[in-house]
């Protein structure tokens, strides 16, 4: 995207779109705003925007055909509509006092006769009287006594015939009368009501209540909002001249009621003000289909609104329904609701049979208590909202954030307050938020795009990106990246950085499975990712290309990804390369199938190879000890491969330390399936099938699966994407926090490093897949330590190194004399501290002699500048040679003296 | 409080003098502890994580 596609890529967002019940409305009555208010106990505020959007109050909320009803949400979920008619009287009798609103607009030398004193005649008068316009209502009668005293005159009397003879009419036919279309006046009825003998009909006393209600609004309203009044009658536009803009109100009958009348004066009122605006009446459009005959002197003009809106689930937008509710979980944080509860699945909308995760569904209040206001779910999309922590964090709705990126991408240079910046770097890049959006607006792009634009025009925090960017070059270093095995080979395994670096054993395990049943190599790189995040264009292309030029020579082979970000950065950059997750393949080899029931042999059992012969002493080890303590309880919870115990059943002398486990039970086959769920990372969103092929062989370890709020095409990130961390720590602990609550206490089964290291940072009980099918660890349910940022470097060298020839030591020798306690390790991981640059600032400091003493415990403080951070060390000169680390802290900014 | 310490090129105590610092080329100045001697800076813990935070935080939204 470009600035332009920025600023304007969320315009099909339907957030604050007008809900159903509003696109229903004639008059567009705001009821988000409204229940809210009636929601907050303040009746007062909400009836003074009720009167602002409807102008007849009393007559609107008793009289109106409510079209909401037919279309409100709660509707389709069987529970019965909001009657917002009901919450509108409410307001109206809780909320009605005061005047109406004064108004202190210019006057306009422009005059508008309008033709008749209806709703639609009124409606429109008002509108452009208030707005400084020279009014005149033509009546349709002859009223007696001035303007606004319409008293019991002549056209009164005329009205009310007139009504006595729909009345009459509609008592003939047994049909209930339609409302009147002309008001009439309420004591003149009255006074027919009260004729001795007279039992009045129920119509004729709705009519009454319908005259007093409309002569109670119309004073209200023209109580501070001047407009001339002139007797009309027949003939009357015979005594109409001088005007700029005629407006003759024609009653439709069934054309939206009441509400529909006053939508039409106000259209009317709309449009020839934009007449006026323009200079051109003949060209205004009233927005009301024209039921309102505008004499502009060309005639009626068509229109058509442009407003968008939520339909129902009928109409082609069927996703509006869903849509809709669940705005519910913005409002009332209901996500991971108990999808059992029986208000929800009474609220389940099983009748149209729509797929729709039930957990949008969480309704959090009492289906039959509380008032109607109560009973309003205020329906709003916020589908992304509710997915996204990061557009929780920063308030913000994909319109506002168009707004935002647009002003921090603006092509000026300068200090501007760029105040998308630290958004854009907040955002992990994972496009579940366009995942989720019916309407396809596209926020990731737009994120990243507006990445690019920052890094280009040089506005990029280099703090944000630059850790991350040390890290890929140390991935991409001589030390740790290389090539492992002969070219051509069939097979490249490409586990990724991160994996490497976090369970090199696992990496090791798995490619020593792979060659034993493929000619296979091992490309020990990082994709470039960390680059793309960091908007490094150059650097991701360089990336990419070598990348290329590896596969090529190793004989164009295909790829086993073992994460999913690397697989899609291929697919995106090197679509060339036919590649899949490397767990369809293992599951393809029946690994971790069990063979017991069968009693057939499996894949396994033909080709025995260093990983099996691993595995199985593993589950040895557990079987010896389980025999020991007599206890089947930790059994039960380490399930293993049946498969690979089987077959150290039936490879008589393939490893004498293995005992003959023929009489003992296979711990899998013995036990319950462990509860578990998959946490599909967001890069396998569209990876159907390694999404599946994971679930099968975490089944086959023994696990009984549940499925995550998101995941599947759903899949949310764990918080590591786009590298945010340096720019919002805060937010990926948040992030963290939501995906533990997420089904809360379950273990979960990861298929991405980075999943899995910050679940379990996290606290979180967490393993990787390759962990179940290859270590004993991670069916132990004791969770791997989790290696330091210094660490991490070491395991990708030693990767490289054990496979070098050298017996797999680490490449970085410990040769530090730093002894540095976990809290103060731990502390540096946090900072995005290696070990190294601690070792460099106290080196500094005793070779430049810039330490201060603290006298009190005899400790040295001192800084150094490393890479963006000054770097603080406290530490200790210990008596054995040692340097003992007592504290580190850091700051960006550079000390100039 | 903030540790009263000592310059261990100099054996002499600090003192608050102006200091400037710099951050994406914007430059500051503040009174924090500093060696009367040879102009070795100390910066607590707490400013580095507090106000010194707050203003790089700040600069880098610019």
């Amino acid at each position: 995207m470009n600035f332009q596609e920025i600023k304007t890529y969320a315009e099909e967002c339907l957030r604050d779109a007008p809900p159903p019940c509003v696109s229903a409305c004639p008059l567009e009555v705001d009821v988000r705003g409204m229940v809210a208010k009636v929601q907050a106990g303040k009746l007062g505020a909400a009836f003074r925007a009720y009167r602002e959007a409807v102008l007849f109050p009393h007559v609107v909320s008793e009289f109106c055909d409510a079209p909401c009803r037919g279309v409100c949400v709660r509707e389709r979920l069987s529970d019965g509509y909001v009657d917002l008619p009901a919450i509108e009287r409410e307001v109206v009798a809780g909320g009605a006092k005061g005047e109406g609103s004064r108004y202190a607009m210019p006057k306009k030398k422009e005059r508008v006769a309008v033709m008749g004193d209806g709703l639609a005649g009124l409606a429109c008068a008002w509108r452009l009287a208030s707005k400084g316009y020279a009014v005149t209502v033509v009546t349709s009668g002859a009223g007696q006594s001035g303007a606004l005293d319409f008293g019991l005159g002549q056209g009164l009397r005329r009205v009310r015939r007139g009504a006595a003879e729909r009345l009459a009419t509609a008592s003939q036919s047994s049909a209930s009368a339609s409302l009147p279309e002309t008001p009439c006046s309420a004591s003149c009825l009255r006074h027919s009501t009260r004729s001795p003998g007279y039992e009045p009909q129920e119509e004729e006393l709705r009519a009454a209540q319908f005259a007093e209600a409309f002569i109670a609004d119309r004073d209200d309203l023209f109580r501070y909002v001047e407009c001339e009044w002139r007797e009309g009658g027949a003939g009357r536009l015979a005594n109409v001249g001088g005007y700029d803009a005629v407006f003759e109100s024609v009653a439709v009958q069934g054309e939206g009621g009441v509400a529909g009348e006053i939508a039409r004066g106000l259209a009317a009122a709309a449009a020839i003000e934009e007449g006026f605006r323009i200079g051109d009446l003949s060209g205004a459009k009233p927005d009301a289909g024209a039921h309102g005959a505008l004499d502009f002197g060309a005639g009626r003009t068509d229109s058509s609104s442009t407003i968008r809106r939520c339909s129902t689930a009928d109409s082609e937008n069927s996703k509006c329904d869903g849509v809709m509710v669940a705005s519910q979980c913005e409002s009332r944080r209901t996500i991971g609701c108990d999808p059992q509860d029986p208000d929800l699945r009474a609220a389940r909308p099983e009748a149209n049979g729509s797929p729709v995760n039930e957990r949008f569904y969480g309704l959090e209040y009492d289906f039959g208590g509380g008032s109607e206001a109560e009973r309003c779910p205020m329906c709003n999309c916020s589908l992304c909202i509710d997915a996204c922590p990061m557009i929780r964090k920063f308030k913000q709705n994909p319109k506002r954030m168009a707004a935002d990126l647009g002003v921090s991408v603006l092509p000026v240079g300068g200090k501007i307050m760029r105040v998308g910046s630290r958004m854009m770097n907040s955002c992990n890049l994972c496009g579940l938020c366009t995942a989720v959006c019916p309407a396809g607006v596209d926020t990731r792009t737009a994120m990243d795009s507006s990445r690019r634009i920052l890094k280009e025009g040089g506005h990029m925090a280099p703090a944000y990106h630059s850790f991350w960017m040390e890290d890929f070059e140390h991935a991409m270093s001589d030390e740790a990246y290389g090539v492992v095995g002969e070219a051509p080979c069939k097979v490249l395994f490409f586990p990724g950085c991160q994996l490497t670096a976090s369970l090199p054993d696992v990496v090791a395990r798995t490619f020593d499975y792979i060659c034993e049943r493929e000619p296979a190599a091992m490309l020990l790189s990082c994709c470039g990712v960390p680059a793309d995040w960091a908007a490094e264009r150059e650097v991701f292309s360089a990336t990419v290309e070598r990348l290329r030029a590896e596969w090529e020579r190793l004989g164009r082979p295909e790829a086993f990804f073992a994460c999913s970000a690397c697989k899609k950065v291929f697919e995106g950059a090197l679509p060339e390369v036919r590649g899949r997750l490397v767990y369809e393949w293992l599951a393809e080899q029946g690994l971790g199938s069990d063979l017991q029931d069968t009693g057939q042999p499996g894949a396994l059992d033909t080709d025995v190879g260093q990983g099996l012969r691993r595995v199985r002493r593993g589950a040895a080890k557990r079987l010896a000890a389980a025999s020991q303590s007599s206890a089947s309880a930790s059994l039960s919870e380490t399930p293993c491969s049946a498969s690979c115990l089987r077959h150290s059943t039936r490879s008589p002398g393939s490893d004498t330390q293995v005992p003959d486990l023929r009489a003992a039970p296979c711990p899998a086959t013995d036990t319950v399936p462990r509860p578990a769920a998959v946490y599909d990372p967001c890069n396998s969103r569209d990876d159907a099938e390694g999404r599946e092929a994971v679930r099968r062989l975490a089944e086959r370890c023994g696990y009984a699966l549940e499925e995550l709020t998101f995941a599947g095409e759903k899949a949310a990130c764990c918080g590591f994407g786009g590298h945010i961390y340096s720019a919002n720590a805060a937010l990926l602990d948040e992030i963290l926090e939501e995906r533990a609550a997420d089904l809360p206490g379950l273990p979960r089964i990861a298929y991405c490093a980075n999943c899995r290291d910050l679940f379990l940072y996290k606290g979180m009980e967490c393993a990787h897949i390759l962990e179940y099918i290859f270590l004993d660890e991670g069916r132990a349910r004791v969770p791997a330590p989790l290696p330091t940022l210094s660490e991490r470097r070491e395991n990708r060298c030693a990767i490289k190194a054990r496979y070098a020839g050298d017996g797999g030591r680490p490449c970085v020798s410990n040769s530090t004399t730093l002894t540095i306690p976990p809290e103060v390790e731990a502390k540096m991981d946090r900072l995005l501290l290696l070990r190294e640059d601690v070792e460099k600032a106290v080196a500094h400091c005793e070779a430049e002699n810039t330490k201060l003493l603290d006298p009190e415990t005899g400790r040295f403080i001192g800084c150094y500048r490393e890479r963006l951070l000054t770097v603080w060390v406290e530490y200790e000169l210990g008596a054995d040679g040692r340097v003992h680390i007592h504290n580190v802290y850091t700051h960006r900014m550079k000390i100039e003296g | 409080m903030e540790k009263e310490l000592i310059c261990a090129r100099c054996n002499v105590g600090l003192e608050k003098a102006e200091t400037k610092f710099s951050y994406l080329g914007h430059e500051f100045s503040h009174h924090v502890p500093k060696c009367p001697a040879c102009g070795q800076v100390y910066i607590a813990e707490g400013l580095a994580t507090g106000k010194i935070s707050e203003v790089e935080s700040m600069l880098e939204d610019k």
